[in-house]
């Protein structure tokens, strides 16, 4: 049953899940040619058990060592590390990091302060707009601009999405050069005690942000209307965006008056600035952007910087089930982010069980996911051979 | 010989000229970190002998004596002496500088990446139309691009002052001498990586690291304090903004999310506080259930076990026992997602920072604000300090453990004159 949730009889479950629906195969081989030069057996993996036990510096030589070490431990929680100059158990401390996929993580909870459907770990349809927006803005970027093109998007289990990176040049990348990937995505910045978090200056706008509006516009009126930012009282926390004192009351004057939904008072609004700029032509170096900097506020992707920075941070793996949640981590492809219905995501319940009304369905969405990760392991087995052959070539050159 | 310092002259020096040429260099630089202006001075001269190798020694001191702050002076005063003396170009000067640059790069075998972007810099720069055009082009010109693969100006890619595609950046013509300048910073740090410990069995080269160290790196306060849990809302007093903001959130909602909670261990610990004070004093806070507000969702019952191996692990008793350095300035000031903390002077809006300097009700906000706007919250947060006199050496390492190493000293003195 969906909802029904039990962490204990996890560890009867996850066994026969690990060996007949976790795709151990391509799992290893994604691995493998994302540590390549380096051998499998210098990336670290790390298992989380039952009674919170945490296992760290684990390491598999091929699919048959993971096979074996699965049934053994049967982690609730399997994480993928970076690539050592050792193996790992052999290392430890004092091992190197030699590379690791560049990572991203998005997490709902980071949109607390924005949504107004859920908050915590709740998550529903109207919030996962959210992230397809990130994922949309994200993967663009990392395509068009940097020219990566294994991206790998995964569901984190609960409330948010992971996404990798294994294209060579990304996986070499050091800490400083994620740092500026970092930060060349972050636009909004400030924490709690900071209400105005995107400020855009008055120059032009770089093609990268205009690219991202360009992709909110194409959600935000929705999003307006699902989650009622200018409603009565989240009209306070609007009003904090805009530090044009005369233009801030004028705002606040007509649209405490409004009683209609969110979307009028959006329009309102933009009138109002509209006629302040053409009346104050002097004021408009500060607002020019105004408008632009609402939308990111609201809607541009939230990035835990840390996760990307941290060379050699342990994310969770793809297809590994979620302990709070039964949920699979799935792969999916960001153009299909915004068909993803989170009820539609197999567990590990509706998987192992046919009596379960959703099993069908879940079984077919899992071959799916599995089918894209496979293709994208393929794909990446390809890029590398090619990318081994010419470094083979040139090195023949005298 | 180049102002770009990639090859270090040959010859011979009497040891006591050598020493001058060192000694002058540096009351040099640190002229030129105080934002003076550029002056005539004999062991500086461009292209010189005595300019180069006053560089190379200074650059061999500076790792011998392994220093931080000392390296990251010497660093950001060569660079600035760079963008200085690049500005005061002529369009000849810019061309030979980069014909001499050219012949070097094509001399020298290497494996440093930069080098390449530096080449295909220079390849432009010494044509003769390239070179009028930099020194009369407008501010934002972009007649002219070159195309750098990304890894080779992250900064530009950091502040998005760059187009990308496809990975390569199109680095426009107005900001080639930026660019330059950044490449000059990347060396430097390359140089002052270098491993050179056979240099520094020589005793004349031992002295002059001995000399230079009293002379410049004055040893910070010792603090030999011991810091116990107790006394900690005592002492806030003295803590700096970003601190204090930590202390008085943790008192109030007895949680910190985990990169504050992680910076404000690691400041306690610098500034005195023993493990076990620590244990006991993060126990005290979180055996409370949190405050509403924070959704942590740990607590001293269920994490004990977690939070004392952190809290071990950061002062070197577990794992790989790694010495932990307290956080500094300019890492609080680049932390955009920081929740419930980040510098004060940077992250947070004017009433909850006036809310904070409540005790500081000498100071000129005016002043103050000026500095903000500048963006030089380093010195915003130092103007709550009384009688600062010597700062220079602080300010571009300044760190919360000095600023209240600092407040503590002024404090004590304040005291025993009264």
């Amino acid at each position: 049953m969906i909802g029904e949730h039990n962490e204990n009889i996890l560890s009867d479950m996850l066994p026969t899940y690990y060996a007949r629906q976790f795709p151990q195969n391509i799992f290893c081989r994604w691995l493998a040619c994302g540590s390549s030069p380096q051998p499998l057996c210098n990336r670290e993996l790390s298992f989380t058990l039952a009674d919170d036990v945490y296992l760290r510096y684990l390491s598999i030589s091929h699919q048959k060592d993971l096979q074996t070490l699965l049934q053994k431990k049967c982690p609730h929680k399997l994480d993928v590390g970076a690539v050592y100059n050792t193996k790992p158990s052999v290392g430890r401390h004092d091992a190197v990091v030699i590379s690791r996929e560049l990572v991203f993580d998005i997490d709902l909870t980071d949109y607390d302060e924005i949504r107004t459907c859920c908050q915590e770990a709740r998550v529903c349809e109207k919030c996962w707009k959210f992230m397809v927006i990130a994922c949309e803005i994200i993967d663009k970027a990392l395509k068009d601009d940097f020219g990566f093109q294994s991206i790998l998007w995964v569901f984190s289990g609960r409330r948010g999405i992971h996404c990798w990176v294994s294209d060579y040049e990304a996986r070499t990348l050091d800490s400083p050069g994620r740092g500026a990937i970092a930060d060349y995505l972050c636009l909004i910045v400030g924490g709690e005690n900071q209400s105005k978090k995107v400020h855009l200056g008055n120059e032009n706008l770089h093609s990268s942000i205009r690219r991202a509006l360009n992709i909110i516009d194409k959600y935000f009126e929705q999003l307006l209307q699902d989650q009622e930012f200018l409603a009565t009282d989240k009209l306070n926390s609007f009003l904090k965006l805009i530090l044009d004192d005369a233009l801030k009351s004028q705002v606040e004057t007509t649209l405490k008056k409004m009683q209609e939904p969110s979307l009028n008072k959006w329009n309102t609004f933009i009138n109002i600035y509209e006629n302040y700029c053409r009346e104050n032509g002097n004021v408009i170096r500060k607002i020019k952007y105004l408008i632009e900097e609402i939308k990111i506020q609201y809607c541009y992707p939230r990035l835990d910087v840390n996760v990307t920075k941290g060379f050699n941070h342990l994310l969770k793996s793809p297809f590994s089930i979620h302990p709070k949640t039964g949920k699979v981590s799935v792969v999916f492809k960001s153009a299909n982010a915004k068909n993803l219905k989170i009820d539609e995501i197999p567990t590990i319940y509706s998987l192992l069980d046919d009596s379960v009304a959703e099993n069908n369905q879940h079984e077919t969405n899992m071959k799916a996911a599995v089918k894209i990760f496979q293709e994208l392991v393929f794909a990446l087995e390809k890029t590398e051979a090619m990318r081994k052959r010419s470094d083979a070539n040139t090195s023949l050159d005298f | 010989m180049s102002i770009f310092y990639m090859t270090p002259v040959k010859g011979e020096i009497p040891v006591h000229l050598l020493e001058v040429i060192v000694v002058q260099r540096l009351e040099y630089l640190k002229l030129v970190l105080k934002g003076e202006n550029i002056t005539y001075n004999e062991y500086l001269i461009e292209d010189s002998l005595y300019d180069n190798v006053g560089h190379f020694t200074l650059c061999i001191v500076a790792i011998l004596n392994g220093n931080r702050e000392f390296l990251m002076f010497l660093t950001k005063t060569e660079t600035e002496l760079f963008r200085l003396r690049t500005n005061l170009f002529s369009t000849y000067e810019l061309r030979c500088f980069a014909k001499k640059l050219l012949k070097t790069i094509k001399k020298i075998v290497t494996e440093l990446s930069f080098v390449n972007s530096l080449e295909i810099l220079c390849q432009h720069l010494v044509l003769k139309h390239m070179a009028k055009h930099i020194l009369t082009h407008a501010k934002k010109c972009c007649e002219h691009k070159i195309n750098i693969p990304f890894k080779q100006c992250l900064s530009f890619v950091a502040n998005r002052q760059v187009e990308l595609s496809n990975g390569v950046a199109l680095v426009p013509c107005s900001k080639w001498k930026q660019y330059l300048v950044s490449l000059f910073e990347e060396y430097m740090n390359y140089k002052l990586k270098t491993n050179i410990r056979r240099v520094g069995v020589d005793p004349r080269i031992n002295n002059l690291v001995n000399r230079l160290d009293k002379e410049f790196i004055s040893s910070l306060l010792n603090q030999s304090n011991i810091l116990l849990c107790k006394d900690v809302d005592n002492v806030s007093k003295y803590f700096p903004l970003c601190m204090l903001n930590l202390h008085q959130t943790l008192r109030q909602k007895h949680r910190l999310s985990h990169s504050q909670r992680f910076y404000y261990t690691l400041f306690l610990k610098s500034i005195g506080m023993p493990v076990q004070e620590a244990i006991e004093f993060w126990k005290a806070e979180y055996t409370q259930s949190p405050d509403g507000n924070h959704r942590c969702s740990h607590s001293w019952e269920q994490d004990e076990k977690k939070i004392v191996y952190g809290i071990r692990h950061m002062y070197g008793l577990e794992g790989a026992r790694k010495n932990y350095v307290s956080v500094n300035c300019h890492r609080i000031q680049s932390m955009d997602n920081c929740a419930e903390g980040g510098c004060p002077f940077k992250y947070f809006d004017d009433k909850k920072l006036f809310k904070l300097l409540e005790n500081h009700s000498q100071i000129s906000m005016s002043q103050l604000y000026e500095l903000k706007k500048k963006k030089q919250y380093t010195s915003a947060c130092i103007l709550t300090l009384n009688n600062i006199e010597e700062c220079d050496n602080y300010r571009f390492n300044f760190t919360p453990v000095e600023y209240f190493s600092l407040n503590l000293k002024q404090n004590l003195l304040h005291e025993i004159n009264e």
